[in-house]
């Protein structure tokens, strides 16, 4: 293993090119799927609390109970404890696409509660007004409540792609690759602090990138109004 | 019974179960509301009217009882066909409940969308409503731009987009200040005179029954505890309840303090006496023309005459002076006066002179604690 501190060369870009697109797949694909079962486990929980539209005690204590099992959970541990299910469903275990498979529970798991305050927080005569029109119980869920919510949805979902970003890192620490496992392999493991820094700084330019176009959704949506 | 009652509840029960109270906030209520009547239901905060009036759309169902919109009993429904019954009552809310992210257009157009009408025949019914409201020119406003009353409006443009025949008002006025309130009650009898909507009014002001509604209920603890025409109710109120829901909203009827200064200042024998579109009729307040020959002057003190439901009601105190020498001829006098009046048939509660007042048997329960039930 040969010690380069705080070099750059070609090999080192080239790694760093691969790890950005793997860290964006990851993110992307996690974001994609855990942000849609994560809305409708938000709507659910929504739904099914006391007062709720669908108002049901034994689902939404169950759905709480999943929710809080698996939030506190450190991601480093949670992704190698579920590690035989990831196998199962994903075909293996070491990758950045089976990396992806851990990721998505948690973040849907967190996308959860995050939509669940976003419609706890909007006026519930909405949907007093929705029922009294005759609307469905689903309908007044997706098609009123979502809308309604609309602005700190997109600022949740937002602040998500941080908590992502920051999974994703993790999954680089069991070969998940990414951004994360090039930090730790290419510079921590080598002393090549410059490695190190380069990622930090292609994560730093990407979260502000996101959360500058979160932000700027979210006042799209709310100056409209 | 000529017809059918439009709504109907009979003993009808509803009771809330929470952690630590078990509420009955509709108590074995029975009531007919009749079509194109607009019908108000009044009573204190927590007095269990806002249940009532969503018992009509089912948003709440009850616990016994029944309840029927057009002869159908509702808890033999199941939610599809609840869901079609609700479509075609509207309801205002008293915090609009307008949707923020759709405009104004949307919003009025919303319940249409949901009877799937087609988009051109949707826009022409918008216009029409927003025309009838009078919010043509905000119809690609949202709501956040609009002022109360405004809102409200919209409220209501949307509640009738699709013709109900029952207009649910849940204090559709209590968060507008006088001048919009005045507006927004003006809009819903237009919408009962030229639509023929039948509206049930929840409110908790009196000023709201007396301009708008023909008929009145009034609540306590989840009971009816006085029902009629709204006139009658104002006029010859039964239960306390309603004597200080009127007397909040009349002023008219002077309390023991104004009393005692009306005393201080006037020497002769005070009487108050109820003025009623019949009293009027009947000349009883021709003050000159009903003492003439009585050796009897009166003079109006105090008092007020308002219209309630298109006619007129008040209280005025009358003092009464004898022009006889003897002062005892003189109050027989003013007696007889009485007895001719209250024979005639004017609410009269003699307040006696200030060297010898008497007590005017309202007050003990208009000042008094709230009376239980």
């Amino acid at each position: 293993m040969t010690l380069l501190e705080n070099t750059w060369n070609d090999y080192l870009a080239e790694t760093f090119r691969s790890s950005l697109g793997e860290t964006l797949l990851m993110v992307a694909v996690t974001l994609l799927i855990g942000g849609v079962i994560g809305l409708t486990l938000g709507l659910a929980l929504y739904g099914t609390r006391r007062g709720g539209l669908l108002q049901n005690r034994a689902v939404y204590t169950i759905l709480s109970v999943i929710v809080n099992v698996i939030r506190p959970i450190p991601f480093v541990i949670f992704i190698t404890a579920v590690r035989p299910v990831t196998l199962v469903v994903m075909g293996a275990y070491i990758g950045t696409v089976p990396a992806i498979f851990p990721m998505t529970i948690v973040c849907s798991v967190a996308t959860s509660r995050i939509v669940e305050q976003s419609l706890v927080a909007t006026d519930p005569a909405i949907v007093e007004a929705g029922r009294a029109m005759g609307a469905s119980r689903a309908h007044i869920l997706f098609r009123i409540l979502v809308p309604e919510a609309l602005a700190p949805l997109i600022l949740g979902y937002t602040f998500l792609f941080v908590g992502v970003l920051d999974l994703s890192a993790m999954a680089g620490a069991v070969s998940g690759g990414g951004l994360g496992q090039f930090a730790l392999s290419d510079g921590y493991r080598r002393f090549n602090d410059l490695v190190t820094l380069v990622a930090v700084i292609a994560m730093i330019i990407l979260v502000q990138c996101v959360q500058l176009i979160g932000n700027g959704l979210a006042r799209l949506v709310l100056r409209r109004r | 019974m000529t017809a059918e009652p439009l709504i109907s509840f009979a003993h009808a029960s509803k009771t809330f179960v929470t952690k630590d109270k078990t509420v009955r906030a509709v108590n074995d209520v029975s009531l007919e509301i009749p079509a194109r009547e607009i019908f108000g239901v009044i009573g204190h905060s927590g007095a269990g009217k806002s249940t009532l009036v969503r018992l009509v759309n089912a948003l709440e169902t009850v616990d016994s009882g029944t309840v029927r919109v057009n002869g159908t009993d509702l808890g033999g429904l199941g939610e599809k066909q609840l869901r079609r019954l609700r479509a075609d009552i509207g309801m205002v809310f008293q915090q609009f409940a307008l949707f923020s992210a759709k405009t104004v257009a949307e919003n009025v157009g919303y319940p249409l969308k949901l009877a799937g009408w087609p988009k051109a025949r949707r826009a022409a019914r918008i216009a029409e409503m927003l025309d009838f409201v009078g919010l043509a020119d905000k119809a690609g406003a949202y709501p956040s731009h609009l002022s109360g009353g405004q809102k409200q409006r919209v409220g209501i443009a949307r509640a009738l987009a699709h013709s109900p025949q029952i207009l649910l008002a849940d204090e559709a006025t209590s968060a507008l200040d006088p001048e919009t309130t005045g507006d927004v009650l003006g809009l819903l009898q237009r919408a009962n005179r030229e639509l023929g909507t039948t509206i049930v009014v929840i409110t908790h002001e009196m000023g709201v029954v007396q301009n708008i509604c023909h008929r009145v209920a009034v609540m306590e603890a989840g009971m009816i505890v006085e029902t009629g025409p709204t006139y009658d109710v104002f006029a010859r109120p039964a239960h306390p309840t309603t004597r200080r829901f009127i007397q909040n909203a009349l002023h008219s009827h002077p309390a023991k303090p104004v009393t005692d200064r009306l005393h201080a200042a006037h020497p002769g024998r005070l009487v108050l006496m109820t003025v009623t579109a019949g009293s009027l009729d009947s000349e009883a307040f021709n003050l000159a023309r009903i003492a003439a020959g009585r050796h009897v002057v009166s003079s109006i003190v105090y008092g007020s005459i308002t219209e309630v439901a298109g006619r007129p009601l008040g209280n005025v105190v009358v003092e009464m002076v004898s022009d006889l020498p003897d002062p005892a001829a003189g109050q027989t006098a003013i007696d007889d006066l009485l007895a001719q009046l209250a024979a005639d048939g004017i609410g009269l509660a003699d307040l006696g002179t200030a060297a010898a007042p008497l007590d005017d048997p309202a007050w003990a329960e208009l000042s008094g604690e709230e009376t239980t039930l």
